[in-house]
């Protein structure tokens, strides 16, 4: 079940709600459980079998808890393989076969598995709810109802944000909900919706027929199209669904930290993944990065360490090569950004002004968006082969070996064409205007007006948004591979 | 005050959400899009026969949802049109940033003989929904639009002809123009309008090596006898009439095998009491209880090949033209809102099952005669009636339906299948479309300058 399907929105979300909020504030305990019992209900429509797999991780983080909260070392590794083991198994168990088949000659067979819908996002939830324990972050949590609330909260469960427990372990055990908490969760929760499938449905469109014609018929232009297309979708379907999760959580009583600031307004690839999907890039820094020494060591010591976190982060978004190089091309871009500032720093800080700075700031605006836009063109091809990769990443330069160069109306994409170019104009710096317009002081009855016409909007929106899932069958969700 | 607009939010969607489902009527069949609805019994008990089984119960359900949502049909039809809109909001732009730059040519260097025109006469007419009765009687029409046409668009179309010619001067280029009947100046003083002569003007502005030739009945006695009372479409005779004209017009240059004549009249009305209700009733529904006998000609098509080219991927597949075998055998779809002219002439039977149609492929027909010409094909759905027996004059007929003429380079196809006459044939909406727009490969261009 999925937030933008019509079984969530007219059945299971209304339920949700009405037997949340009959039973009265003072009885919190229930409300939690009712609450709790919906979100297995949600796990379950989907992964009927699977969802004992995510509750014998629950038992098993409770029951080491009480070790992990005395500082026992040895409770918090076991405690962090056994979380742990269940991904590597799902998701990375045949990954590791073919690649030892490949390293060592072997002939391990593949098992055949399918991932758990959500595995990478609750595990890392887990993680960092034993970890901050470990470090007397947050409480141990007694009441095994409310740890697993923690875990199997549907808002949050497929597709993050990866919630830490130190952000809602008191709204776990208080009715933080209230009118104007579940107006502003609804309201974000519809905007969440609109962005997924008014804006990322479509686009996805123009990347899944593109992806569908064979690679000799996809020329240079086209390739551009599909990788902008794709870089507008991943970030509607993943910041719409982050959304919503946050709208519902809202609704719920629970404050979801932002996961995306306006990503593709960044000026540099560090404020890049300063602003996108916030909770993995805090989790790496904070349980990876700064553990393993961040860069308060040596130089070599840090390339080390910058490139083992990326190279996890690719892995952890796939089990396939061509992620670890897409971390990997972070990294070096990262490091290289890293070296440039040094040397602004060092040589050029007293010499530039910031007039200049202010010239040169929508060529970076420009720059990193390529950059980031040459990333997911080998983020969005699944693959093991590096010369296809490299295959990818040229064809965005040159088409030579291109044959009957399909066209925008061969694959009849000219209608989606609006959409991407909407989705461009909503993520690009234009943005900035209107928030600029929302920051001015007004009088009342424009502030009044304002938000009348606002929810006037939201409510066509919602409107139309069930009129495309009705009429539409194509409605993915990206991120639910991971 | 401060609640006022938060209850009118909840108390909206919770209207919305509820009235969505207030009726639920369990349609089983959608006329509009021609295919079985997932209904919610099947959510509860699956038939893993049917086409719209999903193996989960969440997501059946999800599917008995969506075919079950109340105003279905309206939402499917306008997001088609809206996506349509779209489409031709690109296409208009992009042509607009193309050609609208140039100046409209005038081609008075260029003279042709004066088109056949249509005999003086009057008639009536009286409205019907979206249409005209005739003369009373149940013969449908569309209205006749005075309006001078886009004469921008007419021009552009006109340069590509003129462009085609240029690029491929041993190439014999035809076109025959079939008059609708609100084309005719029948009308004109019962409505006190004067219709202009749009095929006039287009074939004045044509090359005059380019032979053109329309459609023309004497009065509307002969116009009954030659199109259908409830579709746009001609019927058998009328397509018979066509595939004569052409004939006589392409036979006049080149050496083309002897005339086909039908070798039998199938009338799928007496035989499987097939009540043929067209584009227009259809439109009307119960409004309009008028209906056509549904009659093809058979001709002796010889020994053949056939195939459908995919325009996306380039692929040819080896296929059965027409649902002629499908009808001879009374393998037919009953429904009173089944188009019968559009699936009998325009459908196609893949070599492995699936069935397509001209508005998604190219069709391919091949003979062994050795007469050394091939024909290219661009026509509208009046076409599909003459493809086959057209077919049997040349080694090789490409039928392209001009609607997706844009989606393959026009030099691929004039040079993989070695085109030396092109007939262009339809009603005036193949010229006044935005969808007949030909493109050519980036190399061809480029070769060209070279």
């Amino acid at each position: 079940m999925v937030f933008s399907s019509l079984s969530f929105l007219f059945i299971f979300l209304p339920l949700c709600l009405i037997s949340y909020f009959l039973v009265p504030k003072q009885k919190v305990t229930l409300r939690k459980y009712i609450l709790l019992f919906f979100s297995l209900i949600f796990y379950a429509a989907g992964e009927p079998l699977y969802i004992f797999v995510m509750i014998a991780t629950v038992a098993i983080t409770f029951s080491f808890s009480c070790k992990v909260e005395k500082h026992s070392k040895t409770a918090l590794a076991l405690s962090i393989c056994f979380v742990l083991l269940p991904l590597i198994i799902f998701k990375y168990l045949n990954f590791i076969i073919d690649n030892l088949n490949i390293l060592f000659g072997f002939n391990f067979k593949a098992i055949q598995l399918t991932m758990p819908i959500g595995i990478s996002f609750y595990t890392f939830q887990i993680l960092t709810y034993i970890i901050d324990l470990y470090r007397g972050n947050v409480n141990r949590q007694k009441n095994v109802g409310y740890l697993a609330l923690y875990i199997f909260l549907f808002p949050q469960l497929i597709a993050g944000p990866i919630v830490r427990y130190a952000d809602i372990e008191t709204s776990l055990s208080a009715c933080k909900e209230s009118k104007d908490k579940i107006l502003e969760g609804a309201r974000r929760f519809i905007i969440g919706l609109a962005k997924k499938v008014l804006i990322a449905n479509q686009v996805g469109f123009i990347v899944s027929e593109i992806g569908g014609m064979p690679f000799s018929q996809v020329g240079t232009s086209m390739m551009w199209l599909s990788s902008i297309a794709f870089t507008i979708q991943l970030y509607f379907d993943f910041s719409g669904y982050s959304d919503m999760a946050i709208g519902l959580g809202k609704i719920f009583g629970f404050n979801f930290k932002e996961n995306f600031n306006l990503p593709y307004i960044s000026v540099s690839i560090s404020d890049f993944w300063k602003r996108w999907h916030i909770s993995m890039s805090t989790f790496f820094r904070d349980y990876v990065y700064i553990p393993m020494g961040g860069s308060r060591c040596h130089f070599g010591r840090w390339i080390f360490n910058v490139l083992i976190v990326w190279m996890i982060t690719g892995l952890w978004h796939g089990a396939k090569w061509n992620f670890v190089l897409w971390g990997l091309y972070y990294a070096l871009l990262l490091m290289i950004e890293k070296f440039i500032v040094h040397i602004f720093n060092l040589k050029l800080k007293n010499i530039i002004t910031t007039k200049f700075t202010n010239i040169i700031r929508p060529f970076t605006y420009l720059l990193t968006f390529i950059l980031t836009v040459i990333g997911w063109t080998l983020f969005m091809h699944d693959t093991n082969n590096f010369m296809e990769m490299i295959h990818y990443l040229q064809r965005l330069f040159s088409q030579t070996e291109v044959i009957n160069p399909i066209s925008i109306r061969a694959l009849d994409l000219q209608s989606y064409i609006p959409c991407l170019l909407i989705g461009i104009i909503l993520s690009s710096p234009l943005i900035l205007i209107f928030k600029k317009i929302k920051a001015y002081t007004y009088p009342n009855w424009i502030i009044i007006t304002g938000k009348i016409i606002n929810d006037i909007f939201l409510i066509t929106v919602f409107i139309l948004s069930i009129i495309f899932i009705v009429g539409q069958n194509y409605n993915p969700f990206i991120y639910f591979r991971f | 005050m401060k609640y006022i607009s938060t209850l009118i939010i909840i108390l909206t969607i919770i209207t919305f959400c509820i009235t969505s489902y207030l009726w639920i009527p369990q349609n089983k069949i959608s006329n509009l899009e021609m295919r079985t609805l997932a209904t919610f019994n099947m959510a509860f008990h699956p038939n893993t026969d049917s086409i719209v089984y999903k193996t989960t119960f969440i997501a059946r359900l999800e599917e008995a949802m969506k075919d079950q949502f109340v105003f279905r049909n309206i939402i499917v039809k306008k997001l088609s049109e809206l996506k349509a809109n779209l489409g031709n909001l690109y296409d208009l732009i992009l042509n607009y940033v193309n050609f609208n730059n140039k100046k409209v040519k005038t081609y008075q260097e260029y003279k042709h003989p004066k088109l056949e025109k249509f005999p003086k006469q009057q008639y009536t007419l009286s409205k019907i929904g979206d249409f005209y009765r005739i003369n009373n009687t149940n013969y449908l029409c569309e209205a006749p639009n005075p309006k001078p046409q886009n004469s921008q668009l007419i021009s552009f179309r006109i340069d590509q002809i003129h462009h085609i010619q240029q690029l491929y001067p041993k190439i014999k280029i035809y076109s025959y123009f079939v008059s609708s009947i609100d084309m005719t100046p029948w009308f004109d003083s019962y409505l006190g309008i004067t219709t202009p002569d749009l095929f006039e003007e287009i074939a004045q502005a044509l090359p005059d090596n380019i032979k053109v030739k329309r459609l023309v009945y004497k009065d509307f006695e002969e116009y009954k006898k030659l199109f259908f009372a409830s579709d746009h479409h001609l019927n058998y005779k009328g397509s018979l009439k066509t595939y004569q004209d052409i004939y006589e017009m392409i036979s006049a240059d080149f050496a083309l095998p002897e005339y086909k004549k039908a070798i039998e009249i199938w009338d799928f009305s007496y035989l499987f009491g097939i009540k043929y209700r067209g584009s227009r009733a259809n439109r009307l529904q119960e409004d309009y209880n008028g209906w056509d006998k549904f009659i093809v000609f058979e001709h002796n098509l010889g020994n053949r090949q056939t195939s459908a080219l995919n325009p996306k991927t380039l692929k040819e597949t080896p296929a059965v033209l027409s649902l002629f075998n499908n009808y001879k055998n009374g393998s037919i779809y009953f429904d009173i809102y089944y188009d019968h002219y559009i699936h009998f002439y325009g459908d196609a039977l893949l070599e492995n099952g699936i069935t397509v149609n001209d508005q998604n492929y190219i069709y391919v027909i091949r003979n062994n005669i050795k007469t050394g010409h091939n024909l290219l094909l661009i026509t509208d759905s009046s076409g599909r009636a003459i493809r086959d027996v057209l077919g049997t004059l040349f080694d090789t007929l490409v039928y392209i339906d001009y609607r997706i003429i844009s989606k393959i380079n026009i030099d691929y196809i004039i040079d993989k299948y070695k085109i030396d006459i092109i007939l262009l044939n339809g009603f005036g909406t193949v010229w006044t479309n935005d969808e007949f727009v030909f493109h050519f490969s980036d190399n061809f261009h480029n070769r060209e300058k070279n």
